[in-house]
C-alpha cells in the first residue's frame, strides 16, 4: 500500500476514522505518526492570528499598495519580518524629567493605544487620570477571544465541547462585546474586527456591532465567524446585513471587507458597498448570481479573494458591460468549482488558483497576469461533491506547470508554486519555457526524491530567472537524521555524496537564492551545493532556518524554527568550502 | 509648468534660532509645510517655535532620505530602523515634531516605536518607562480594576 493511499481520505472529516484504521495496521503506524506530527507542525489553517504573519508582497506595486492599505494600523508590523523585541529603552531618571507623556496631546496618546491590543489598552486605564479613558478612543477594535480572555480560542478544543457549554461561552462573548461598545467614546474607528464562533442566533447582536462600526465610519471590516461545527450538515449561518450600508444621505466609506463563515447575498448593482476596494470571502456559499451581484455592486473592487467557498462547477466573473477593475484574484479550495471565466478584467495582474483548475482559468478580453500562484493538491477525493471524482494527481499537476502553464500565461514574471501536501515521485521532462519569468518561489516543498530534478527542471524552463526562493518542508526520516548528525558532527560533507553536477543544467542569469525551512537534511545540502555550483552568475544565497508556510494573498506564517536544534556555525562550516568566491552566503 | 518651482528653497527656523534650508520637494513631505507652500506663505523664513534645532535636523534628514531616488528599498528600511534608535527625550520630541509637521511615514514609525515600548508591560512598568505619576487614590484604583476586571486577569 502506497503512502498516497492515506491522502485519499479527507483530512478534516475522516481523521479520526483514518487514525483508528491506521493504528490498527501496525505496518503503517510509524508513517502515520510521522505524518500526523508534521501536519500538526505545519497546518495552513491553525488557530487564527496566533502565529506572526508576514506579508511579503506581490512584486506588483499597485497590489502591494492595496495589501498595505488593507492592514489595520496595529498590524502594519506584518510588513516587516518579525524580529526580536525592540530594545527596551531604560526608564528615565525620575529626578530629572517630569512625565513626558504629559506633554503629548491626547490624540497622540490615543494613536499609541490604537497600536496595542485592546486588552493591553484597557489596562492603561489605571496609569493615571489622564490615561483613564484614552483606551476607549482606540481606532482599532478587535473583538475576539484573545482580547476578552487573554488567550486564544483553541477552535479544535472548542468544537468538541457540549453544546450547552458552547452556548454559554458565546453568550459571555456577546455580553463582553456589547459592554466594550457601550464604553467606546471615540469618534472614528478605522478597523473593526470580530472573531468568534457565532451564528444566526446571535445575529441581532452582530448586526448591532456592524451598525456601530458603520456609524464610526469604519474602513476595514472583518467579520470572522469561526466554524465550530464538527460535521458538515446545514448550519444556521449569520446573514451579513449588507442593507445597513446604504444609509440615506451618507456615502459609504468602507474599503475593505473580509467575511468568514456567514451568508452573503446582495442584490444587483447595490450601491451601499460601492466603495469597496478589497473583498475576502471564506466559507461562504456562492452561486453565479451572487458573484455577478457582488461584481456589479463593487465597481472599484481591485482585490477579490475566495477560499473554501461552495461554488458551482463553473463561475463567470463579469459585471456585465462594465470592465472589472480587479488586480488581484485568488480562488482557493472552492468546491466543486472546476472552471472560471474572467471577463473584461483589463488590469488583472495577479491570479492565485488551485491546480485542479489547470487549463480551466480562462481570460476573456482581459489582461495577462504578471504574477501567478498555483497551489498543487494532494490526491484526495472530495467528499463534498456528488461526483466522487479523484482529483488530478500531483504528478500531472507538476507536469502541467512545467509543460503547459507558460503557454496559458505567457507574460508571467513572478510564479509561486505551492505544494502543501503533495507527494511526487517522478517528473516529466517536457518543458515549456517561461520567457519572462524573473522570480520563482517554490513553497511548501516536500519532495525529497525529485528535489534536485525538480529544481533543475524549473531552472531549465526559466532561463531569465533572477530570483529563486524555496520554502522547504522536508520530512526527515530516522535514516536521514542519523546521516545528518554524521555530517554535522564530522562537518564533512564531501564524503557524503557526490552530486553529478553535470547532469543538472546550468543557469546563466540566476542571481539570488533563498532557502527557507532549512533543517540541514542531507538532501538540502545537496540542493544548496547544486545551486551554488550551477548558477553561474549567483551573487547571494540566503539560508533561513524558519519555516514559513504560504497562506495565500501574499502572506505567510512565520512558524519559527523547526524542532531540531541546528547550529548555524556548523552549517556554515559545511557549506563554506563549496561556496564560490563570487557568492555571498548569509545564514539567518 | 514652471521648472523653477523644483529648485525652490524653503527656509525654516527652529525654536533655538537655527536656520535650515531645504529644497521644496523635501519640505513638502510635511503636510503642514506643504500647505504653507501651496498657500504662498513660504517665501520668507518659516518659524517653527515648537521644534528645536536638533529634532528639526533629524526630521529634515528623514525627509531628504525619502526623496532621494538613489536610495534602495533595503537601504531605506535599514535607515528607518536605525533612525529610531534614540533616547526617550529625543523620541518624544520627534513625536511632537512629526505630529506638528504632519510627516506621515515618520509619525507612523515613531508611534509604533512608542507602542512597542509598552506592549506586554504591566501598568507599573509603563508608569516607570514614561514616568507617569499615579494620581489615583487606592480606592479609585481599585474601582478601575473592578470596572475593567476582564482586562486585569
Amino acid at each position: 500500500m502506497q503512502l498516497s493511499y492515506i491522502w485519499i481520505l479527507d483530512y478534516k472529516n475522516d481523521e479520526r476514522k483514518l487514525g483508528s484504521f491506521i493504528s490498527s495496521q501496525s505496518k503503517y503506524r510509524e508513517q502515520w505518526m510521522i505524518m500526523k506530527r508534521e501536519r500538526e507542525e505545519i497546518r495552513p489553517e491553525g488557530p487564527n492570528n496566533c502565529i506572526p504573519k508576514f506579508c511579503f508582497g506581490f512584486s506588483v506595486p499597485e497590489i502591494d499598495k492595496i495589501m498595505e492599505d488593507r492592514l489595520p494600523t496595529n498590524q502594519k508590523s506584518r510588513l516587516k519580518w518579525p524580529q526580536s523585541q525592540a530594545k527596551t529603552l531604560l526608564g528615565i531618571d525620575n529626578a530629572l524629567e517630569a512625565d513626558l507623556t504629559g506633554r503629548l496631546p491626547v490624540d497622540i496618546l490615543s494613536s499609541i493605544t490604537s497600536l496595542i491590543s485592546l486588552r493591553e489598552a484597557a489596562t492603561t486605564s489605571i496609569l493615571s487620570k489622564r490615561w483613564r479613558y484614552i483606551w476607549r478612543t482606540s481606532s482599532n477594535l478587535d473583538l475576539d477571544a484573545k482580547n476578552m480572555l487573554g488567550h486564544f480560542l483553541y477552535l479544535d478544543h472548542f468544537k468538541r465541547q457540549p453544546t450547552q457549554w458552547k452556548q454559554k461561552q458565546k453568550g459571555r462573548f456577546v455580553r463582553w462585546a456589547n459592554h466594550i461598545l457601550e464604553l467606546y467614546v471615540g469618534k472614528n474607528v478605522d478597523s473593526f474586527r470580530v472573531e468568534y464562533p457565532l451564528g444566526s442566533d446571535h445575529g441581532c447582536d452582530v448586526d448591532r456591532w456592524i451598525q456601530f462600526a458603520i456609524d464610526m465610519q469604519v474602513q476595514k471590516l472583518d467579520i470572522n465567524l469561526l466554524d465550530d461545527h464538527l460535521s458538515d450538515l446545514y448550519h444556521d449561518l449569520y446573514k451579513f446585513p449588507y442593507w445597513l450600508f446604504a444609509q440615506a444621505g451618507k456615502r459609504p466609506k468602507i474599503k475593505h471587507l473580509s467575511l468568514n463563515f456567514c451568508s452573503l447575498s446582495i442584490p444587483e448593482n447595490y450601491n451601499g458597498l460601492n466603495s469597496l476596494s478589497s473583498l475576502s470571502l471564506k466559507k461562504i456559499s456562492l452561486n453565479q448570481e451572487n458573484v455577478y451581484n457582488i461584481l456589479t455592486s463593487c465597481p472599484s473592487l481591485e482585490w477579490f479573494s475566495i477560499s473554501e467557498c461552495r461554488c458551482p462547477f463553473r463561475l463567470k466573473l463579469s459585471s456585465g458591460c462594465r470592465s472589472l477593475r480587479l488586480r488581484h484574484l485568488r480562488i482557493f479550495r472552492c468546491e466543486p468549482l472546476e472552471r472560471v471565466e474572467i471577463h473584461d478584467a483589463v488590469s488583472v495582474a495577479s491570479i492565485e488558483y488551485d491546480a485542479k483548475m489547470f487549463g480551466q482559468v480562462l481570460l476573456k478580453n482581459s489582461a495577462q497576469p504578471v504574477r501567478l500562484c498555483v497551489t498543487l493538491q494532494s490526491d484526495r477525493r472530495t467528499l463534498q461533491s456528488d461526483r466522487r471524482t479523484l482529483q488530478p494527481d500531483p504528478r500531472t499537476q507538476i507536469a502541467y506547470v512545467l509543460g503547459t502553464l507558460a503557454k496559458d500565461f505567457p507574460l508571467v514574471e513572478t510564479l509561486l508554486v505551492s505544494t502543501p501536501y503533495a507527494q511526487v515521485d517522478l517528473i516529466s521532462k517536457h518543458l515549456t519555457t517561461f520567457t519572462r519569468l524573473k522570480q520563482l518561489k517554490l513553497l511548501g516543498v516536500r519532495f525529497r526524491k525529485i528535489l534536485l530534478d525538480l529544481t533543475s527542471a524549473f531552472l531549465e524552463a526559466a532561463p531569465s530567472l533572477v530570483e529563486l526562493e524555496m520554502d522547504l518542508h522536508l520530512p526527515c526520516s530516522e535514516d536521514d537524521r542519523i546521516k545528518r548528525q554524521k555530517i554535522i558532527e564530522g562537518a564533512d560533507y564531501r564524503e557524503h555524496k557526490k552530486i553529478p553536477l553535470k547532469e543538472y543544467c546550468q543557469h546563466q542569469r540566476l542571481k539570488k537564492v533563498e532557502l527557507r525551512g532549512f533543517s540541514a537534511c542531507p538532501i538540502e545540502f545537496d540542493l544548496a551545493v547544486l545551486l551554488l555550483k550551477n548558477a553561474i552568475l549567483l551573487e547571494k544565497m540566503r539560508i533561513v532556518l524558519e519555516i514559513t508556510p504560504y497562506l495565500g494573498d501574499g502572506e505567510c506564517w512565520v512558524m519559527g524554527l523547526s524542532k531540531t536544534k541546528i547550529e548555524r556555525e556548523k552549517i556554515l562550516k559545511i557549506l563554506g568550502p563549496e561556496v564560490p568566491s563570487t557568492v555571498d552566503l548569509v545564514l539567518v | 509648468m514652471s521648472s523653477s518651482k523644483s529648485n525652490k528653497i524653503v527656509k525654516l527656523e527652529s525654536s533655538d534660532n537655527k536656520t535650515f534650508e531645504v529644497e521644496e520637494a523635501v519640505a513638502v513631505q510635511s503636510e503642514t509645510l506643504k500647505n504653507m507652500v501651496d498657500d504662498g506663505c513660504a517665501n520668507d523664513t518659516i518659524p517653527l517655535p515648537n521644534v528645536n534645532g536638533k529634532i528639526l535636523e533629524m526630521v529634515l534628514g528623514w525627509c531628504k532620505k525619502h526623496v532621494d531616488e538613489t536610495v534602495t528599498g533595503d537601504e531605506l528600511n535599514k535607515y528607518e530602523a536605525d533612525f529610531l534608535d534614540l533616547d526617550q527625550a529625543d523620541l518624544y520630541g520627534l513625536l511632537m515634531a512629526a505630529n506638528f509637521l504632519n510627516v506621515k511615514g515618520l509619525l507612523d514609525r515613531v508611534l509604533q516605536r512608542v507602542a512597542d515600548m509598552i506592549k506586554g508591560k504591566k501598568p507599573e512598568e509603563i508608569r516607570r518607562i514614561f514616568n507617569i505619576k499615579n494620581d489615583f487614590t487606592p480606592e479609585e484604583e481599585e474601582e478601575i480594576r473592578l470596572e475593567n476586571a476582564w482586562a486585569f486577569d
